[in-house]
Order: C-alpha cells, then structure tokens, then sequence
C-alpha cells in the first residue's frame, strides 16, 4: 500500500509538471495575442498576418532562454490605409508575457 | 572518578552529537529521473523528480530501497532550444554517496530518519550523457517549516527544512538526456520513504 501511494505521488508530481508546463506555453501565446490585439487596437491597426519571429535560443520555446519575449512579424494596415510591417516584442527579457511592455521595430 | 569528571563526560557525549559525522549507512546505488519544463522567468525552469536510492548498513542483510519524488526550480543554460527536457540515471549507471548524520537525529541515524520530507540541491551538466551531483536533506521538520514559512511568507521553509534534517546523502553519478548540452542547478522538495 506504503508502496502503491509513492509511485502514485511520483507520477502525479511528473503529469502534474507536465500538464503546467504546457498550460503555461500556452498561456504565454494566449497573451501574445491578447496584448498584440491590444496594441493594435489602441494605435489604430487592424492586423493583417503575424509569424513567429522570435531568433532561435529566446522565447517559450526555450526552456533556459535569457530573453523570453513572444516576438512576431506582422503586417498591419493604419487608420488611412497604409500597411506596415515590423517585429512586435512583446513582454520583458527577463519575466516574459508576465510583463506588460511591448515594443516594435518597423522595416521602413 | 567524581562527579565533575561524570559532568565533563555527558557533555563531551552531547556535544559529539552535535556535530555531522558519516553515518553506518552506506551508499550502494541511485537511479532517477527528471523532467524539465519551460517558465515566462529567463533561464528559470519547474522541474518535477522522482527516483530511488539503496542504501545499507554492514549489518544489514540487504540494501534499503528508499523512493522519493519531488517537484522544484532550476535555473540553467542549454545549447539546443527545446521547452522542455527529460533526464534520466539508471541503478547500472556509475554512481557514488557518502551518508551523514546530521545533529537533529539521534545518536543512531536509524531508517525512519531516513525517510519524510527532503530538499534536494542538485547541479548536473551533459551533453547526452552527463554527471550530476547531489546534496539530499533528508527527515526535515515539516511542521517547523510550516511555521517559518507562515511567518516569512514562504521564504523560510526550505531553509528550515534543511536546518532540521536529519540525515544528509550526498552522492552523484552518470546520468543522460533526452536533448543534449545543458548545465543547470536545481532544488527539490518532496518526499522520500522505503518500500
């Protein structure tokens, strides 16, 4: 029984893990999104695309990264018509989507 | 022999106690394994651990098979971008530890002391195959680290825990990952008890 109930707790410490890992990958992405949205909103954008640009070793995907902010190209058109593109960094280097900042790089 | 002599020895018997000597236990093996996920904190990872170590006295038949698992942080750096990681050591895997009594326990360090509430710091490096070494506190008061902890929002228990632990394994050995090169530093808590 003594035996049955450490195996248990170890497999629901290592599913347990898991399932918060991905639910916070997840979460991270949602409020990417969330915040893009936003920050369209609030400058006047309508978002036409956006890609994953975050440079291999930052973002969620790494889990020992220094720079752990979402970052994406987009492609927006402005209140008059004109479309722009550039990478949105969303969160901080250091804490992430935990983070409210956002900053863009336009190309032109 | 007076009685002052008789003082001097009970304090002399006490204060040996006091102090953190190799135990009769012996170390004979470890196997484990770790998964490594992804944070929004730069280079912070959750991990979650569980695995066994034998250990025996020499007038012990058999080894003691103790299980443990526990979940904890990491800070760490790692060549090959991937959220998450999964390592792992094998009984058959070279490995070594000494065990020492620590001045909580009595003056035997007897199997129940070996068991309960453990914090674990461990500092493993690889690329594939790789070493880790491990410090294990182990027999904490949980009910001490409850109050600190209360008192210092949280800050205190894991640091209670190991000022009152009874034993402490220090041992290391060959392990191997899944996604090679990485070196990292991480601390568990959990449970540990035989089977």
């Amino acid at each position: 029984m003594k035996r049955m109930l450490i195996f248990l707790f170890i497999a629901f410490v290592f599913v347990a893990v898991i399932g918060f890992g991905i639910w916070m990958f997840r979460w991270q992405y949602g409020r990417a999104d969330e915040a893009l949205e936003n920050w369209a909103r609030d400058n006047n954008f309508k978002v036409l695309s956006k890609q994953d640009a975050n440079p291999p070793g930052t973002g969620p995907k790494d889990r020992y990264a220094g720079n752990k902010q979402i970052w994406y190209r987009v492609t927006v058109e402005d209140a008059g018509g004109k479309k722009r593109t550039g990478i949105v960094k969303i969160g901080s280097e250091s804490t992430g989507t935990l983070s409210d900042q956002i900053s863009v790089e336009w190309d032109d | 022999m007076g009685l002052g002599d008789d003082i001097g020895a009970a304090i002399d018997e006490i204060t040996s106690n006091l102090v953190v000597r190799e135990s009769d236990w012996k170390f004979v093996t470890s196997g484990g394994a770790a998964v490594t996920v992804s944070t929004p904190i730069a280079r912070v990872g959750i991990n979650a651990g569980g695995g066994m170590i034998q250990v025996q006295r020499d007038s012990d038949s058999s080894p003691t098979t103790l299980v443990f698992g526990g979940i904890g942080g990491s800070i760490g750096l790692s060549l090959v971008p991937t959220p998450a990681n999964f390592s792992f050591s094998i009984p058959a895997m070279p490995s070594a530890g000494r065990i020492y009594k620590l001045p909580f326990a009595g003056w035997t360090l007897t199997k129940d002391e070996l068991q309960g509430a453990f914090v674990m710091i461990e500092a493993a490096g690889d690329f594939g195959p790789g070493g880790a070494g491990a410090l294990m506190f182990m027999g904490g008061s949980v009910l001490a680290a409850g109050a600190i902890g209360g008192m210092t929002y949280g800050a205190g228990a894991l640091p209670t825990l190991i000022a009152t632990a009874e034993c402490c394994v220090a041992f290391g050995g060959m392990t191997a990952s899944l996604i090679p090169a990485n070196v990292s530093l991480s601390v568990y808590v959990g449970i540990i008890g035989d089977v």
